[in-house]
This record gives structure tokens, C-alpha cells and sequence, in this order.
């Protein structure tokens, strides 16, 4: 028979009495403070060599996520620690809930708990700053690394862009030195102009397939960083076409360094309502590199000015000192073509909404940006889902991280900041050699299983896999963050999640528990 | 590894320093001034309507919860950092504690705050674990005698007498996150804050909403039903010496209007801006819905007055509707301004400022969130990580 604790909280009225008979050890002070209550549990349940244990007190969830947290870091079962919430009940829905507990309780099986080696190097996706960052800091924390890149430069977009701005760190000197670092450095593989094609494995060993110009080569790791970077797209609904007088925000670049004879300039930023801080940020550094090295009349004509990051208002200021005018339209302005020149017709309703006419001889346009990758993404299962509460470089599988431009809008400063973190928590992950796992938390029943996948379709974290033998489904434990959506959705209740097993959880409703 | 760190303010930025540093084996000392951590976003209200506006606020009560529950952070409230000497790799910090209250005996039973004739003991935040004394509203800190909640306390946490303490540590290195002050809306005198009770921030909206389940934002039975939003308060200002946008109050005021009519549903809103920021992951949906439901107006009024209904006039905007506009609330977006004590951490820490007064790191000193500049809450968490492996790095990295 296993054994069973009882910790009633003091101040909760609960009559040990009502206990007699079960097999528990029961203990009634318990200190207020979370930690000490952590502590005190701890060593009764090893002292006394429990197999489970309930809570009995005022436990709102805040606690008991942090207390089954600490469990599981002391090596011992979270999901047999159950916790019953007595705030709020009288006298008899107190005794029920009690005894409800410790019926589910009966239920619950121990969890077997798995070690396993976990590959040390880590393969990095994208050579741009995001992916050169994230490599420093791991090799600065004696971890290997692959790093893959498309094409034959490493460096990414920042190494495209003209006249940066002033950054506590010059971006392009920035990346000729962590190449510097990287390529002299005998624990980083650099493959360039090679292309991911299939990924396999889980969190401590996947398998990755490139294709290198050597032909097809595969590399193992314990963790995988996206770094891909973002595209841009054309906006449509502008109604312009890219030729002699219209550019692209990204193509400019190439056109800034040489001299020109554009007189007058219009960057047209914000097309679809929804233009990026790195467009303003792009349009505000371009228009002063014009200002300087062609001379021109530069116009910025936005619907929002997106000035929310470190530099962006004072360059807009900058801007505004050198001579550079800013429209604000609603609706967007309409451009006819007229003798070498493009005629912007827009109302400014800080300008009483008059009708403004002016004729340019470039429109520089602010492309969408996009994160790049979405098709590797797919074809991976790997997505950021929005939750605030993962990490900001975690993804729904564990073990694989998305950093800078292909998760979010992001500056030069901000990937780095993302390619650091990533370092550090695959630092921590890896650091020790193995992974400690919980052996079959959830488990599928094969003989119930009827192989309709829908667990494989279902699970957020990949973690479902087909075994084609058994024919049946199978849960990776290591994949598998026991989020309970195959169990909850299985049409054959084969899948077996051992917290809130369907006779515990009978057994609790039974007794009349919550 | 046997280092350890000692991190100043328990807001995002320092909860998510010191959980990461403490996941690396390092000894983590959490001083947080005040009676309970969290910072300015533990008292924010979820902004959800029928699905999540992904404004983080539940973010913090799970790392308070992290930190409490973790062996090695030691979280010192009610603490100051009174003096700091050495050089990166060895520092030592004095710390001073106010022992008024033991928020080791106190079990947050709540008997004081009965007892209290002034409402001076409360739990600074939702989350907040023990009680705290309100400096500014309890007698005995103007002078007067007082031991109400003294006596009421069955644990003996609350003692007059109990001298304060202080020590000595010695630590590896420091995260300085100090966090930043709501800009104090009593500045632009011509919006009427502190003059006219119908105009509040938008800390003080966060605050009433979290309190409460409907729109009652005054407890009085009232209920707002035109609301005007004043962007920018403090923020792209040169005269404030603040020209910097700070990147937080387009989003908060957004969402705060969402969930008004959420509650409300026929609530109105208007915003009153410059430029609506709308970058970041999932805003851009917020923003277009915000299009659909509320009014947005181009210009900034230049005063507001009035009673009931307060009056909104705008200098040198001559558009089209800004004639007589008025609403029975308005509510000003202030923005981050640098925290009160940064020139005093400044000179404690030997720190540099930024222009506009913010705090700037140096070796073996790290500044993590809002103390550095405008971050919302998931930025300041994600900047504490980033000075913790920063951290880390350096500690246990080959290079030095
Ligand atoms: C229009 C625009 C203007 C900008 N202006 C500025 C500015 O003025 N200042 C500033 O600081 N920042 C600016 N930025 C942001 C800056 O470009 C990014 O912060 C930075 O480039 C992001 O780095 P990254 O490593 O994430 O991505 P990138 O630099 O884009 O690098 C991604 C790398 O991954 C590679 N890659 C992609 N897919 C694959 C694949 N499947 N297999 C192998 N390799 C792959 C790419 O070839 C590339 O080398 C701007 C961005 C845009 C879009
Ligand atoms: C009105 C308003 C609404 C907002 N709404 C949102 C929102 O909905 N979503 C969002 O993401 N962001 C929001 N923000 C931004 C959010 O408040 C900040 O991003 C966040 O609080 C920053 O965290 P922090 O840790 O840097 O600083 P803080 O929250 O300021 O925390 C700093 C902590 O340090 C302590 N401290 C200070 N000095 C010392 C010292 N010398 N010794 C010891 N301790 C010290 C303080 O007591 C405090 O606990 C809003 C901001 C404002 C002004
Ligand atoms: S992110 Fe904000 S809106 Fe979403 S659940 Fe958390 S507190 Fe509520
Ligand atoms: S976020 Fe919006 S309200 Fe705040 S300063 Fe920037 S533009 Fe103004």
C-alpha cells in the first residue's frame, strides 16, 4: 500500500479526525512563507519516504504551480503532490473536498523518470547577425556549433544596408569581427550557400539534412536556432509598379552610395496601415544619406510615424532640422505618371485636409516585411504561438529556438539581445550532457489504439509520432510537454495521462470533489 | 560555479534576471525597496475581452511565483542598497532593511488592516505575500503614536521598536533594475490632472480596473461612457526633455479602451494622439479592430477644463471636428520617465546616464529593463534574461 501525506495548513479548521483510518502521515504547521512551505514538504515526503502526498490549506494556483515546480526540481513527482483549495467552503464541503482529493489520489501511479545523452553541438539555421550572435555566446559556453547559410556570404541584410544608424556598436563592424572569431574557431562548422532539407529527432538529437554544394550531408545536434531573417513584398495596393521613378525601401540601398540626380524624393512609408518601425527607421537614415550625397528635396509621407524605439524620435528630429518635410495622409495618396516625373495628389489633415500636389522624381516605397522561413516552419512544425508566457525565443518544440528578424520586427540591438538569450538557454539546456525526462506521463494504450492519428495531428509540440509496426501511435516522451490535448481529444481513449487519469478523476467526482 | 549576484528591483527585468542567473547555479540576492516585488506591472489589470490581448500582465505573478519558489533567490523586500564598493568580479554592497514588518512572520492574514484607523497597512500588490506599512499615510512615520496593527497582529510581525538591519555581501556582480516612474501627470498643469477629478492616468485606469469587475472606475455608482484618450503625456516632449516615444501607452491605451467597452459595451472612446504606434507581434489585429470601434483624432488639446463634462481645446489644430469637443473622462497616456532614485543609484553604482537620463551599464554592473530606457513588460523580462546570460557568459565563458 502506498504511502500517503496529509499537510493541513493551519487556519483552514480542518479536523485531523476526519482522517483516521487512511494511511497518512499527517503534519499541521506549515510556515506561510512559499519557500519554507517548500522545504518543510520536501523533507517530510523524504523522511518518511512518502509515494504522494496532499495539501490540504489555502492554495491558489500561484502556489501550486510553483510548489509542483519545486517537486520536480527535487527530483520528486509534482503530479502526486495534490493540492486541495479549501477557501471559500463550509464544514461539509470542506470534508468532501478532503476525501475526494485523497480518492484521486489512490489513483495516481508513480512516474518513471529518464536520463538520456544529449548531443552537445547545436545547428544554427541563418548566418545573419542574429545567427552569428547566437554561435559567439555558445561557443563562449563550449558548445559546438553548425551554422547553415543560403547563400555564399554570411551577414545577412544588415551587411546590404547604406549608412547605418548610429547604433552604440557599428553593426557591419560588428559582423566582419564575429566572423573573424568564427572562422578561426575549429568547434564551428560553417556550411554556406547550403540549404536545409529535412529535420528529424527531438530535443538532445536531431538530424539534419543539407543540401551543401558538396551534395547532401547530414549534421546532428541537440538544439536547432532558426535565424532566418525577414523578406519583403511588394505592397500591391499602392497602385505603383517598381521602375525608373518608384524603388523599393530595401532596393535604395544599392542606389544611396552613388551619386544621383533625383531632385526632389518621396518616400511613400505605411501603404497598408500597418508599416514597421524598420521602415521609419530605414526611410529616416536613407533620407539623410540623400540629403548628403545627392542634394535633394526629400518628402516623408506616412499615416503613423513609428518612432517607438531608441533613436527613432531624435533622427526623426534630426530629419526635420535638415530640411526633411513630413506628410501625414489617411487615405492613400493617388500617383499619375507625368513626363519623367510621378505627381502625388493626397489631403494632410494637419493641413486643414488641403489637396497637396507635388511632382517627384523618385518614390521610394516601404515594402512589407515578413518573417522569412514560414515554409521551413511549416514543414517542421515549429511556431511561436501567442503566448505570453513562453520565453521570447521559445517555440512550441522544445529544444528548437526562432531568433531575430524571423520572429519579430526587430533592430540590430534587439537580435542581438535575442541571439544572447538564446545562447544562455541553450547553454543551460545542454550544459550538463543529459536531459532528465519523465519516462510515459502520457502514454498511448496500443491495443486501444485504432491508428486514426488524430494525436499525431492534434499535438502541439510534435511529441505524437506513428509507429508503423505496432500500427499505432506513440508519444516521444522526450518531445512530450504533457499538455494533455492528445488524451482530452483521442477518439479511442487510448491515451493514458497519468495526473488525470479517467478513474482518478471519476473516483474525485464520485466523492463530490471540484 | 560559487558566484553569486545581487540584482536591485523586483520587477520584470529583475525577476527574469534573477531566475536565469539562478538556473545557472548562481546565488541570487533580490533587493526590492518596497514591501512585496512585481514593479509597476504586478498592479496592472488583464486586458482580455473575449480572447487574450497578449498585454502581459499575467506574466508577473508566474515569475514572482518562479522566484519564491526558487532555493537560491533570496528576496530581500522592504531592503536598500545603501553603498557599493569594489570592482567587477568583487563587489561589496551594503544593505539596509526596514524591519518594521517581518514578512517572515507575517502570514497576510489581514487582522492589521482592520485595525488600522488609516487604511496604512495594505499588500502593495495583488501578489504581494505579506502586508506592508504605507510610509505616507501612517501616523507613526509623521510623528504621531500609533500601535493599532501592532497589537492586532497574532504573529508579532509588526514592532515599532524592531530596529532596522544592515549587512554586508559580497557578490560576483549586479543587475541594476530599477525600473522607470510613471510620468507625474501634475506637470502639464493645463490638462487639468490634480484639478479635475474626471481627468486620471492611465495608471490610474489599470489600477481601478484591476480593483473591480465593471466600469465603476470611482466606486461611486458612475459609470464613463465617453472617454478621451491623451496620448504622448510625457513622451516625444522636448520640453519635458523627454523626446523619446515611449513605446508602451499607444498599447496600454488601445487595450484599456478594449476591455472599457468590453465591459461597457457602450462605452466610446477617442484618442487624441500624434502617431499611433502599432508594431509588435499581435497589435496589428488590435489596432485595425480599434479602428473599427473608436474615434481617432489627430491632435494633441493644449488644455482641458470643465466639470462633469470636461472641455478638450486644442492650439494651432484647425481640422475639421476639434471645435467643442467633449468627454466625461479623459484619460492621459503617460509614458516611462527615468525612476526617481536614478541619479542617486547613478552616483551609489558609478553609473552614466543617457541623454535622457536613463541608466547605462558598465563591466560587472548591468541595467535591465525600463531603468535603461522605455521597454514594455515582456521586453523587460526578455532584457533581464539577456543581461543574465550576458552574465553567465562572462562568468563561465573561456574568453574572460
Ligand atoms: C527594410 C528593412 C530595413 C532595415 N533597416 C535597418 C536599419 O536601418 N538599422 C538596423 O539596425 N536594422 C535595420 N533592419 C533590421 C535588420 O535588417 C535586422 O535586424 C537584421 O538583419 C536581422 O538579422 P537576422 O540575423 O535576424 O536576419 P538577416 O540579417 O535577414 O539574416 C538571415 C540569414 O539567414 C539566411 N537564411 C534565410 N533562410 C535560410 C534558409 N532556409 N537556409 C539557410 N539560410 C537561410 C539568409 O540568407 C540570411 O543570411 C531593417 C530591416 C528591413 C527589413
Ligand atoms: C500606465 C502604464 C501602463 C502600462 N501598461 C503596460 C501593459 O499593459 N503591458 C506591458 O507590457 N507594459 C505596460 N507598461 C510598461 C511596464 O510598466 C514596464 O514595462 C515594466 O513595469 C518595466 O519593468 P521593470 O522591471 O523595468 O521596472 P518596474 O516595474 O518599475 O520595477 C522596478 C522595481 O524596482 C524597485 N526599485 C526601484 N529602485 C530600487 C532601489 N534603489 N532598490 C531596490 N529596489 C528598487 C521598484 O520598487 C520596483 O519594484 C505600462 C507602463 C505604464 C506607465
Ligand atoms: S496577456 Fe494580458 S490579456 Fe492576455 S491573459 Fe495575460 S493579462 Fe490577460
Ligand atoms: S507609445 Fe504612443 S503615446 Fe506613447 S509616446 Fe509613443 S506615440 Fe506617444
Amino acid at each position: 500500500m502506498a504511502r500517503w501525506g496529509a499537510f493541513i495548513c493551519d487556519g483552514t479548521e480542518v479536523d485531523a479526525g476526519s482522517l483516521a483510518g487512511e494511511e497518512v502521515v499527517v503534519t499541521t504547521t506549515l510556515p506561510p512563507q512559499p519557500r519554507e512551505l517548500v522545504c518543510k514538504l520536501i523533507g517530510i515526503w523524504t523522511r518518511f519516504d512518502l509515494d504522494g502526498g496532499i495539501l490540504i490549506g489555502a492554495v491558489p494556483e500561484l502556489v501550486e504551480q510553483g510548489l509542483k515546480e519545486s517537486f520536480r526540481q527535487a527530483g520528486l513527482d509534482p503530479f502526486r503532490l495534490v493540492l486541495v483549495d479549501l477557501r471559500g467552503r463550509d464544514a461539509v464541503g470542506k470534508d468532501r473536498e478532503i476525501k475526494a482529493a485523497l480518492a484521486r489520489a489512490r489513483h495516481l501511479e508513480p512516474v518513471a523518470w529518464t536520463k538520456a545523452k544529449a548531443q552537445q553541438r547545436v545547428l544554427i539555421i541563418g548566418g545573419g547577425a542574429a545567427g552569428l550572435q547566437t554561435a559567439l555566446g555558445l561557443r563562449k559556453l563550449g558548445l559546438p556549433v553548425v551554422i547553415v547559410e543560403q547563400e555564399q556570404n554570411l551577414g545577412g541584410r544588415l551587411t546590404k544596408l547604406d549608412g547605418l544608424c548610429p547604433w552604440d556598436e557599428d553593426p557591419q563592424g560588428w559582423i566582419r569581427s564575429a566572423l573573424e572569431v568564427l572562422q578561426r574557431d575549429s568547434e564551428v562548422e560553417i556550411l554556406s550557400a547550403s540549404k536545409p532539407l529535412a529535420l528529424k529527432g527531438q530535443v538532445g538529437d536531431f538530424t539534419l539534412e543539407v543540401q551543401s554544394p558538396a551534395g547532401p550531408i547530414t549534421r546532428r545536434g541537440g538544439a536547432v536556432v532558426l535565424a532566418l531573417g525577414s523578406t519583403v513584398r511588394w505592397p500591391q495596393s499602392s497602385g505603383l509598379e517598381p521602375g525608373p521613378h518608384v524603388v523599393g525601401l530595401t532596393r535604395l540601398d544599392e542606389l544611396t552610395p552613388i551619386r544621383l540626380h533625383y531632385k526632389k524624393v518621396a518616400f511613400l512609408l505605411d501603404v497598408d496601415g500597418l508599416g514597421s518601425r524598420l521602415g521609419t527607421l530605414s526611410a529616416l537614415r536613407s533620407a539623410l544619406r540623400i540629403k548628403d550625397n545627392w542634394g535633394s528635396e526629400v518628402h516623408i509621407l506616412c499615416r503613423n510615424l513609428k518612432v517607438d524605439g531608441k533613436p527613432l524620435e531624435s533622427m526623426y528630429r534630426k530629419a526635420r532640422d535638415r530640411g526633411v518635410v513630413f506628410f501625414k495622409y489617411e487615405e492613400l495618396p493617388r500617383a499619375t505618371e507625368q513626363r519623367e516625373k510621378i505627381l502625388l495628389q493626397f489631403k494632410d489633415p494637419d493641413l486643414d485636409n488641403v489637396v497637396v500636389d507635388e511632382a517627384y522624381d523618385l518614390i521610394v516605397l516601404e515594402e512589407e516585411i515578413l518573417p522569412a522561413g514560414e515554409d521551413l516552419g511549416r514543414a517542421w512544425g515549429v511556431l511561436q504561438p501567442a503566448n505570453v508566457h513562453l520565453y521570447p525565443v521559445e517555440t512550441n518544440r522544445k529544444g528548437i529556438y526562432m531568433v531575430g528578424g524571423c520572429r519579430d520586427e526587430m533592430d540590430f540591438p534587439g537580435v542581438i539581445q535575442d541571439g544572447t538569450i538564446a545562447a544562455g538557454e541553450i547553454g543551460a539546456l545542454l550544459g550538463q550532457g543529459v536531459l532528465i525526462y519523465e519516462e510515459d506521463r502520457v502514454r498511448v494504450e496500443t491495443e486501444k489504439c485504432v491508428f486514426c492519428l488524430t494525436c499525431v495531428r492534434l499535438c502541439p509540440h510534435q511529441a505524437a509520432e506513428i509507429d508503423l509496426v505496432k500500427e499505432a501511435a506513440f508519444i516521444n516522451p522526450a518531445a512530450c510537454q504533457a499538455c494533455g490535448m492528445c488524451a482530452a481529444d483521442c477518439p479511442a481513449q487510448a491515451i493514458d495521462y497519468k495526473a488525470y487519469d479517467n478513474e482518478g478523476i471519476l473516483a474525485q467526482l464520485e466523492m463530490g470533489g471540484r | 560555479m560559487k558566484a553569486s549576484a545581487l540584482v536591485i528591483g523586483g520587477g520584470p527585468a529583475g525577476l527574469g534576471a534573477a531566475l536565469k542567473l539562478a538556473g545557472a547555479g548562481i546565488k541570487v540576492y533580490l533587493v526590492e525597496k518596497e514591501g512585496a516585488v512585481g514593479g509597476w506591472g504586478a498592479r496592472y489589470v488583464c486586458k482580455a475581452t473575449d480572447s487574450c490581448q497578449q498585454c502581459s500582465a499575467c506574466l508577473i505573478p508566474k515569475k514572482i511565483q518562479e522566484v519564491y519558489q526558487h532555493p537560491l533567490v533570496e528576496i530581500l523586500t522592504n531592503t536598500q542598497v545603501v553603498d557599493v564598493e569594489g570592482e567587477p568580479g568583487s563587489f561589496q554592497v551594503r544593505l539596509q532593511r526596514d524591519q518594521t514588518l517581518d514578512p517572515t512572520l507575517c502570514n497576510a492574514c489581514g487582522r492589521c488592516l482592520e485595525a488600522c484607523p488609516k487604511a496604512a497597512v495594505d499588500l502593495l500588490n495583488p501578489w504581494a505575500v505579506s502586508y506592508r506599512i504605507d510610509k505616507e499615510r501612517c501616523k507613526v512615520y509623521s510623528g504621531e503614536d500609533c500601535d493599532l496593527c501592532a497589537r492586532a497582529c497574532p504573529t508579532g510581525a509588526i514592532n515599532f521598536h524592531r530596529p532596522g538591519a544592515s549587512w554586508d555581501l559580497s557578490v560576483q556582480l549586479v543587475v541594476a533594475a530599477i525600473g522607470h516612474e510613471p510620468f507625474d501627470a501634475r506637470r502639464k498643469y493645463r490638462l487639468g490632472y490634480g484639478r479635475f477629478p474626471r481627468v486620471i492616468t492611465g495608471l490610474e485606469l489599470e489600477e481601478a480596473l484591476n480593483r473591480i469587475e465593471g466600469t465603476d472606475i470611482f466606486g461611486d455608482g458612475w459609470r464613463p461612457l465617453d472617454v478621451a484618450f491623451i496620448q504622448c503625456v510625457g513622451s516625444r516632449d522636448v520640453q519635458e526633455g523627454a523626446d523619446y516615444c515611449s513605446r508602451v501607452c499607444c498599447k496600454y491605451a488601445l487595450r484599456l479602451a478594449g476591455l472599457l467597452r468590453h465591459r461597457e459595451p457602450a462605452t466610446k472612446a477617442t484618442f487624441y494622439y500624434m502617431d499611433i504606434q502599432t508594431g509588435g507581434k499581435g497589435f496589428p489585429e488590435i489596432y485595425r479592430q480599434a479602428r473599427d470601434d473608436f474615434e481617432f483624432m489627430r491632435g494633441i488639446p493644449a488644455r482641458i477644463d470643465g466639470g462633469d463634462r470636461l472641455k478638450l481645446h486644442f492650439d494651432g489644430v484647425s481640422g475639421e471636428g476639434f471645435a467643442n469637443r467633449e468627454h466625461d473622462l479623459v484619460v492621459l497616456s503617460v509614458g516611462i520617465a527615468p525612476s526617481a532614485n536614478t541619479a542617486e543609484m547613478a552616483r551609489l553604482l558609478t553609473l552614466n546616464r543617457d541623454e535622457h537620463g536613463f541608466l547605462k551599464g558598465r563591466e560587472g554592473i548591468y541595467v535591465a529593463g525600463t531603468a535603461g530606457g522605455p521597454r514594455d513588460i515582456s521586453e523587460s523580462l526578455a532584457h533581464g534574461m539577456e543581461t543574465a546570460a550576458k552574465a553567465i557568459i562572462k562568468l563561465e565563458g573561456r574568453e574572460g
